[in-house]
């Protein structure tokens, strides 16, 4: 059951009082469409007044207080209906939130973050609680902390089921067996320090940070790790108590020192004191600050920051807080404070400023489920919020694994992503210029058709059972092809596009010709709908934020 | 590869014809050959598909790894289960899962390539030990080996040794480079682009099928011209990419879909719920219409993951060596029933072999490790190089029981470039390192 868009008037209403008075200037209305590119799940209507009207600084800080809402709340609602939680709902939950939820800086950042802290929900066993524990935990430290995030993360089951060291043991004298190294070494590569030595803007100093000594030595940390039992063996992971957090088990785990990274965890301490003194050796890292803001940076803003821009972020990111336009200040003076990050990346001036922009190297390629997410937000009522009780609706052709898009949420293919941030588009001119195109990796040609023809099942008489498809608008629009294309181009495109393409697309939405009585037009006016919006969301206009 | 380019620009300009430019080609005439990466993901551990079969390196392989040996009950570690390949095998045997390798083995089909991987130059435990800059870059990082098996350098590397080959050989072209279902950077040349095929069949874009193109009149025509982006030449260098990705992705739907429709090639490669054999069977599908297409030479990747096998391998390991061997060996005989089996050659490439020495149920990253290349042209029935002894504390040892790689990617991929039509000139220019290992040591063909 969705609230109705009464009640998302008064909350409109509601927030527009707590209005920071701010030094910015106001946005014009195509930098707020801009701004909410990268800031959100693609511009509305009222988000785009909201930041007219409060500046982007006290948008984001308007964002920064609204609580959201947790997956394990709406799921909880979801078993009062009667319903079981698998796999699917945790997408379900996701689409629901980023296509109605007025908390967007908090989802796109949960989804950056669980593409950076990978925990597929589709490899892991026994999943509700257990992965609920985690999309909350991404939820909560999304505005929290990113070390803090690792801290937690790593006492999961599911990431220890995920990365292995679940029920991982000691070395064992008599066989020879040795702890296992993987999350070790991925915790490393992929959550904290990166591979090379980084400078503070993030360039490479050239030395790898670890050796296979150092994965060693780590990996004999995250021994003795199990489900709360009568033993280790017994201590198992089962529905009933996934949503708990990991026990140590001291006689499993290492006894000896444990040395790594030119620090030694002396032998004999508890199991979960040796990950806490490990954890906050890596977390007290260098590289941390740049090598975390500049892939937040890639997921935001543009695949290829400059040095200065990295460097800016990753202060702040160290530093802890940021002055925001409005004077105050956000951020507890933490190391790894989110806030003070999302705000330092979307503020900056190579964010915001549109001469910037106008580099040919500036931008990334949005990824599959930006692009669809957007597409949905510019079709569906922009007044319709997240359904808050019952069975959660089901999202059919968005959250079914499907290869269509190759990015189904909560899903990728393996602790790597569904692309590498260092990827190189081979034989492009991206590549030629020695940039970085993380998510051209999956444009594959499937993706690249697929996607185009995905659009059709949107307009689909069926799926408005699952969308708050706003007929009403979109039919209006569509009276005339280029009142139709300058309306929708001006949230999907709004840097606008080449003219010659514009004209194309209103001379397809033309060619589908009106008869009879306005009742008796709707299908056509639809597909008319349908035309334009295929046609502008694969423009390289849309496809690319810039 | 810029001076390849200016070479092709100049040539151009000084009105030198095409067909003379396939200047590091060996004169071989207009034969087809194509080579078919099948690329392990995760990591595969070689060390527990070919097993001693003698008792005491069995007895010291099955100590090592205990934890991984003893929980299989069903007997598919056991001694005698292994599927012996007689003398040349250098007393090692297949697991049982993989049954369908050691047919091809013993029928000539297939090679084993023994612990290969990224090597700067040759080395021993002592070397390494004393000089780690003798370790090449970023080993044991998964996303860093897959690319050096491809491209031999870490990730980010512009094209890999495929697309090279083909541009070395001036046989670059669109479907020159086909990966099926994901970008795969091995494909990837300065001449060919590299397209991905999905394994179910070709879709076409929205509006443009013959039916549609009926019904639809003049929008089916724009619509080609949209999906196409005639017209089209932004600024912004990441919309010029999209822009050619998607106009490469029509063209190739468009071309693939008329020319497959009807198609059962490849149909006998599949099995069910065999996800690498469907792959194979588009694969086999693409060589079976490469005269229309009019390419002599193509490079194709497939892809198989779950390697990474550090936890409960005993679980997970078989099944996935099931459908490697599985694959291959209906692969290799759907080749031969069309007719090909002597101008493909399939081989595999993994991020790294494993640790000898398990964890508590899983094996973890290592470093070099065995390589099979299958095809009718290849002189099977032959393990090449030495398989180093499964122990711990040896020279090439490098740690855990890992192996240090005795044979370069370098020597294996350029003993499969040589049969490609690649000449000494061209070797070198795809693998400048070439030089630095024994060109004789791999004799695959």
């Amino acid at each position: 059951m969705r609230l109705t868009s009464v009640l998302a008037a008064l909350a409109a209403a509601l927030l527009s009082l707590t209005t920071a008075h701010s030094a910015e200037a106001q946005p014009t209305r195509e930098e707020a469409i801009r701004f909410l590119l990268q800031a959100s799940f693609g511009p509305t209507e009222p988000e785009i007044q909201a930041v007219q009207r409060l500046g982007y600084g006290g948008w984001i800080e308007q964002q920064f207080a609204l609580p959201g809402q947790k997956a394990s709340s709406r799921l909880a609602a979801h078993e009062v209906a009667g319903a079981n939680v698998r796999n699917i709902h945790y997408r379900d939950y996701f689409w629901d939130q980023a296509i109605y939820g007025r908390d967007q800086l908090r989802m796109r950042t949960l989804f950056a973050l669980s593409q950076i802290v990978v925990v597929s929900v589709d490899e892991v066993k026994f999943i509700a609680p257990a992965y609920t524990n985690y999309v909350d935990l991404l939820h909560e430290e999304s505005f929290g902390n990113y070390g803090d995030l690792i801290r937690r993360v790593t006492m999961l089951p599911v990431m220890a089921d995920y990365l292995t060291y679940f029920r991982n043991r000691k070395a064992n004298p008599v066989t020879g067996q040795q702890p296992d190294e993987n999350y070790a070494r991925e915790v490393m590569q992929l959550f904290t320090i990166g591979l090379e030595e980084l400078a503070l803007d993030g360039t490479s100093l050239g030395d790898e940070t670890y050796t296979s000594a150092d994965v060693e030595g780590l990996a004999r940390v995250f021994t003795g790790f199990a489900m709360d039992g009568r033993s280790f063996r017994d201590g198992r992971l089962r529905k009933h108590n996934g949503g708990e957090l990991l026990k140590g088990y001291p006689g499993v785990h290492e006894p000896g020192p444990k040395t790594f990274l030119g620090t030694t965890i002396p032998g004999g301490l508890a199991p979960e004191e040796s990950v806490s003194r490990a954890l906050d050796h890596l977390l007290a890292h260098r590289n941390v600050a740049p090598f975390i803001s500049k892939l937040l940076i890639q997921k935001f803003v543009t695949s290829n920051p400059s040095p200065d821009y990295v460097r800016r972020v990753a202060t702040v990111f160290n530093e802890g807080r940021y002055t925001m336009p409005s004077g105050t200040e956000v951020g507890d003076g933490k190391r790894g404070a989110m806030e003070p990050v999302l705000a330092a990346i979307l503020l900056d001036r190579e964010a915001r400023d549109e001469r910037v922009a106008q580099d040919p190297k500036y931008g990334k390629v949005r990824e599959p489920v930006l692009r669809i997410a957007q597409v949905i937000r510019t079709i569906v009522d922009p007044n319709a919020l997240p359904s808050v009780d019952g069975k959660l609706p089901h999202y059919r052709h968005l959250s079914r694994d499907n290869d269509v898009h190759n990015q189904t949420v909560f899903s990728p293919p393996s602790v790597f992503g569904f692309y590498r941030p260092g990827y190189v588009a081979a034989g492009t001119q991206t590549a030629e210029k020695g940039l970085v195109a993380p998510e051209m990796q999956v444009l594959t040609s499937d993706q690249i058709i697929g996607q185009a023809r995905f659009y059709t099942i949107l307009f689909r008489p069926k799926t408005i059972a699952y969308l708050d498809r706003d007929d009403a608008r979109l039919m209006q629009l569509a009276q005339r092809p280029d009142t139709l294309v300058e309306a929708l181009g001006e949230v999907l495109t709004p840097g606008g596009i080449d003219p010659e393409v514009r004209r194309r697309i209103e001379q397809a939405v033309g060619e589908i010709e009106l008869r009879g009585r306005p009742e008796q037009n709707r299908p056509r006016l639809l597909r008319r709908a349908l035309i334009a919006t295929m046609m502008l969301s694969t423009t390289p206009e849309f496809v690319v934020q810039r | 590869m810029q001076d390849r380019r200016n070479f092709l620009k100049s040539s151009l300009a000084a009105g030198v014809s095409m067909s003379a430019l396939p200047a590091f080609a060996q004169q071989s005439g207009d034969d087809y050959k194509a080579l078919v990466c099948v690329v392990l993901l995760g990591g595969i551990d070689s060390q527990d598909c070919l097993v001693p079969t003698a008792p005491s390196g069995y007895g010291s392989w099955a100590k090592a790894r205990s934890s991984i040996v003893a929980p299989l009950k069903d007997g598919s570690r056991a001694r005698d289960g292994l599927v012996t390949l007689g003398q040349s095998a250098q007393g090692f045997g297949f697991v049982p899962e993989m049954r369908g390798l050691a047919d091809l083995y013993r029928r000539g089909d297939l090679a084993v390539v023994s612990n290969t991987g990224p090597l700067l130059e040759p080395v021993t435990k002592r070397d390494i030990v004393d000089k780690p800059g003798k370790l090449p870059p970023r080993l044991a990082s998964h996303n860093d080996q897959q690319s050096t098996w491809q491209t031999l350098a870490p990730e980010g590397a512009p094209t890999g040794w495929g697309g090279r080959m083909l541009d070395a050989l001036g046989k670059g072209s669109d479907l020159a480079g086909i990966s099926i279902k994901s970008n795969t950077s091995f494909v990837v040349g300065q001449t060919a682009p590299g397209v991905t095929v999905p394994p179910d069949g070709i879709s076409l874009p929205f509006g443009i099928s013959p039916a549609d193109k009926k019904r639809f009149g003049d929008l089916s025509d724009l619509l080609e011209e949209h999906f196409r982006g005639v017209g089209q030449s932004p600024d912004s260098l990441f919309e010029q990419d999209v822009v050619i990705a998607q106009r490469r992705a029509y063209d190739a739907s468009v071309k693939l879909a008329g020319l497959l429709d009807g198609n059962t090639a490849g149909d006998t490669a599949k099995i069910a719920e065999n996800k690498l054999a469907k792959q194979l069977a588009m694969v086999a599908k693409m060589i079976s219409i490469q005269k229309p297409l009019g390419l002599s030479r193509q490079v194709f990747a497939v892809r198989l993951g779950g390697f990474d096998t550090h936890r409960n391998q005993f679980e997970k390991l078989p099944g996935l060596q099931r459908t490697l061997s599985e694959a291959l060996l209906a692969f290799q005989n759907t080749l031969n029933s069309m007719g090909v089996a002597d101008q493909v050659t399939t081989f595999t490439v993994s991020d790294f072999g494993r640790t000898l020495i398990s964890n508590a149920s899983g094996t973890d990253h290592g470093w070099g490790g065995h390589t099979y290349v299958m095809g009718g042209a290849v002189r099977g029935g032959r393990v090449i190089g030495e398989i180093p002894p499964y122990d711990v504390g040896h020279d090439l040892d490098w740690r855990r029981g890992a192996m240090i790689p005795t044979i370069s990617i370098e020597q294996y991929a350029g003993a499969l470039g040589s049969w490609f039509g690649l000449d000494t000139d061209g070797l070198q220019e795809v693998f400048p390192n070439i030089g630095r290992f024994d060109r004789n040591a791999v004799k695959l063909f």
